[in-house]
């Protein structure tokens, strides 16, 4: 059931119809219901959204393949286009390909349900073993939160973050307090870690300067992280030496620094889950304070330049238990990229190194886990194109017919809506190792055009 | 002259590292190193010019560390 149909009126109905609508249903309507009423109303309303909104209506209802524990087994997921349109978003639903409103309310008070439960449970990590890959029940809220908040003055300046809540009545200081620095932590770090999610791209910015300072930001991190874990000595007054640069190589350039990021990402984040699970069992102060990052790293720190790494191996070794594919030699060869490489549905191709820093460097990035899957190499399948002018509307779409991208100039918003079919060894902190399925959704390439490539192109599908 | 990013480099015919990272502290140019064989090593480093030669001094002094770290956390903060 879409939103047209929940509001009883035609596809191409104006916003009066819509309105009049809307508040001849509300009158009968009450709790998620009406929270459901009022979805598709400030969706519909606003004429950019309702753009988004019927640009993904065929897509509404995606099937994707989980592994549950049991097994891999067809979900249903149901898609929800955030207020940027470069957002999407996955929500699970039951099982049923076409859900019906009331299928989608009990959808939705089941995870109102087990937010709660979420919030009572004192080991979170089980709660992340068990819905890890759906969004969290509090993802979801999240998100849906945003989608009724609507636009306006609903931010955190300069980020893309919704503002937390107000105090409610019944709250005490403490509370609001703690539930302030869970959200700016669920908010501004990398989730499951104490590191500062990097900044949002400026407006004024090259992709070349922000991929240099998303290299350089996470090469300190990594380095500051290598600081916690190193043994060192406090009072280090040795002289330092000299070290000639004997021998320089410039071709090796970002892939292979975009490569230790990921081997680097993967081992940090390994490590952090050991460290969670012992810090857990000790009255530690809380770890995501903020300035943690810096502070914490520098209160541990030390010489962790020292050449003695005696407790290396053991290190080593503790990793393995936790770490998939810890070889930087299993990563996957990218090929050169064809120089007249075009674009085209049902073309497949790899995510170059650019792309992928790009990717995770939108603010797509902060909305989730769909977006922190993009950061992952792997192969994609171009599933559809659209192009949207500035005011988003959509000025062409695949779905109907061919797309020729060399006619729409830098002023047009080009995005390609890509699958991804590939089966990856995930990276779960602590114990569990399984496979899974992942889809992804929209890519925005601003500025792409029709020539440039997106990745090393594995097989190309339709032609022009 | 200068390092640059994504560069392979190799110190005293030695050890080979790759820059990850290249910041500006205090008129100073610092890099970040990683071990090309990607065991997780990583290095601060100051680059030093002379004589038409690059050199790379580690830097060891926790103090400095911190200030160079927070430089470039404290860029997320502040935005």
């Amino acid at each position: 059931m879409d939103y047209y149909e929940i509001l009883g009126v035609s596809k191409d109905a104006s916003f009066d119809e819509i309105k009049e609508a809307y508040f001849a249903l509300r009158k009968d309507l009450s709790g998620p219901e009406l929270d459901l009423l009022e979805m598709a109303y400030r969706t519909l309303a606003n004429d950019s959204k309702r753009a988004d909104y019927d640009m993904g209506i065929n897509s509404h209802n995606k099937t994707v393949k989980i592994d549950d524990g049991d097994g891999f087994r067809e979900k249903l997921y149901h898609t929800i286009d955030l207020d940027n349109p470069h957002q999407e978003i996955l929500l699970r639903f039951d099982d049923k390909p076409n859900p019906s409103i009331e299928e989608e309310i009990h959808s939705i008070n089941t995870y109102n349900t087990l937010e709660k439960e979420a919030e009572d449970l004192v080991d979170e990590e089980e709660l992340e073993d068990d819905l890890d890959f759906y969004l969290t029940p509090r993802e979801i809220s999240r998100a849906l939160a945003l989608l009724v908040r609507g636009d306006g003055d609903e931010y955190i300046e300069g980020t893309n973050v919704a503002k937390p809540r107000d105090r409610r009545a019944d709250e005490t200081d403490e509370e609001y307090t703690a539930f302030l620095e869970k959200y700016y932590q669920e908010h501004f770090y990398i989730p499951g870690t104490n590191i500062l999610k990097p900044r949002d791209r400026k407006a004024n910015e090259t992709d070349e300067e922000y991929n240099n300072y998303l290299a350089n930001y996470y090469a300190i991190i990594f380095a500051n992280k290598q600081i916690q874990e190193d043994d060192y000595e406090e009072d280090y007054d040795e002289e330092e030496e000299l070290l000639e640069v004997t021998d320089r190589n410039r071709h090796a350039k970002l892939k292979k620094v975009v490569r230790g990021l990921l081997i680097a990402g993967a081992l940090l984040l390994g490590v952090l889950g050991i460290k969670a699970c012992t810090a857990n069992d000790k009255e530690s102060k809380a770890p995501y304070g903020s300035n943690t990052t810096v502070d914490e790293a520098i209160d541990d720190a030390g010489n962790t330049m020292e050449e003695d790494y005696s407790d290396y191996d053991d290190y080593a070794e503790e990793l393995e238990h936790s770490i998939v594919n810890p070889e930087i030699d299993d990563l996957p060869e990218l090929e050169e990229v064809e120089e007249d490489y075009s674009i085209n549905v049902g073309d497949k191709f790899n995510l170059d190194e650019s792309t992928l820093l790009y990717t995770a460097s939108t603010d797509q990035e902060a909305k989730g886990r769909v977006n922190t899957n993009a950061a992952a190499l792997g192969e994609y399948t171009i599933d559809k194109i659209v192009v949207l002018d500035s005011n988003n509307n959509i000025v062409a779409n695949s779905s109907f017919g061919e797309v020729d991208l060399d006619s729409y100039d830098d002023s047009y918003k080009k995005m390609i809506h890509f699958s991804r079919n590939v089966t990856v060894e995930d990276i779960e902190t602590g114990r569990v190792e399984r496979n899974n399925e992942k889809n992804l959704g929209w890519v925005f390439l601003e500025n792409l055009n029709a020539n440039q490539k997106i990745g090393s192109v594995l097989e190309s599908g339709k032609t022009k | 002259m200068n390092l640059e990013l994504g560069e392979e480099i190799t110190l005293n015919n030695k050890d080979k590292y790759i820059v990850m990272g290249v910041t500006t502290y205090a008129d100073k140019r610092y890099v970040f190193l990683m071990n090309n064989d990607n065991d997780l090593v990583i290095k601060i480093g100051e680059e030093v010019i002379e004589n038409d030669k690059v050199f790379v001094k580690i830097v060891k002094n926790k103090k400095l560390i911190k200030e160079i770290i927070e430089q470039v956390a404290g860029e997320k903060i502040s935005d």
